[in-house]
């Protein structure tokens, strides 16, 4: 997936060490995931 | 294909079994070749039809069972052995993981027509909890169909065929080895800028303390999820902000983000 990333011209991608679990037993924040962000809509950009 | 037909005659279901058997078991080779070149024997009546079949799906039925008991005890490991082998590891994961979604069992029964969703069904299928009898039920009508149909074709075509194999005999050995080459080269640079872009993308990972500082800072980034559409479902949770997106999605959403942007990926 990365790499498809890569492929479609974005250079500046980073993966999270640890993924969601390793940020979750940090206890850092998560967000519920509404029915819209599996379907079609976007999500928002981070900032 | 000359060396297949010379082989077939020599050896003939033996060959098959033993080519098919390997095949299944891993070796990057297609075995669609072998298979249409038995059908043009078939049709000139050196073998029978049911027999290549029965062979043939036997063999593949016997490779498919190793990664199945792989996949039942090693589970995602042997996944990540397959990608390995795999030209296409990025996508061969995930468009099996979305057929079986989809289609669950049934997709044994197309999967040997896919390259790449060939690979990693049959561990998939075990990781999934598939019982053994109905992996088998499916994985021995998948083969049958895969085998059957390549075989038929091989008899339908059977002058087409051999008007290639004629015209490769012709071209002689010096065509097939610059042929080799070529795909040997093509392997091994393929091969090599995923090792160079795994090994660059292992060094730039980014802690998740450094995360939540970038997050409350005035940076703009862009965080995706790339856990398969079922986990996020099970988990309901993500990282504040991050969106969701589908394997098929990356190319035609990758224009929402400016180049200029970090985007941090993550999943399980």
């Amino acid at each position: 997936m990365a790499l498809l990333l890569w492929k479609a011209g974005m250079r500046r991608v980073r993966p999270l060490e640890g993924g969601i679990e390793e940020w979750r037993s940090l206890g850092y924040p998560l967000e519920p995931v509404v029915a819209a962000a599996l379907e079609d809509e976007p999500g928002p950009i981070a900032t | 294909m000359t060396l297949l037909r010379h082989l077939l005659l020599r050896h003939g279901h033996l060959f098959v079994f033993a080519y098919v058997l390997m095949v299944q078991a891993g070796i990057p080779v297609p075995a669609d070749p072998l298979l249409l070149v038995m059908g043009t024997l078939i049709r000139e009546g050196y073998y029978s039809t049911l027999a290549t079949v029965v062979v043939a799906a036997t063999a593949a039925v016997l490779g498919d069972s190793i990664w199945f008991e792989l996949g039942r005890r090693r589970g995602s490991s042997v996944l990540r052995l397959l990608c390995r082998l795999s030209l296409e590891p990025d996508t061969c994961v995930r468009q099996s993981e979305n057929a079986f979604a989809k289609n669950g069992a049934r997709t044994l029964l197309f999967c040997k027509f896919i390259p790449g969703l060939s690979l990693v069904s049959v561990p998939m299928a075990a990781m999934s909890g598939m019982p053994r009898w109905r992996f088998l039920l499916f994985d021995l009508a998948g083969s049958t169909i895969w085998t059957g149909t390549y075989v038929a074709l091989g008899i339908m075509f059977a002058k087409e065929i051999q008007r290639v194999l004629d015209f490769i005999g012709q071209l002689g050995r010096g065509a097939g080895l610059v042929l080799l080459a070529f795909l040997g080269i093509y392997v091994g640079v393929k091969w090599f800028r995923r090792w160079k872009f795994v090994h660059d993308f292992r060094v730039k990972r980014i802690r998740p303390e450094a995360l939540r500082e970038m997050l409350n800072g005035t940076e703009k980034i862009c965080l995706i999820d790339l856990r398969h559409e079922r986990d996020i479902e099970r988990d309901g949770m993500k990282l504040p902000g991050a969106q969701v997106w589908k394997a098929d999605e990356v190319r035609s959403r990758s224009g929402e983000i400016p180049r200029d942007q970090e985007i941090i990926l993550y999943c399980s």
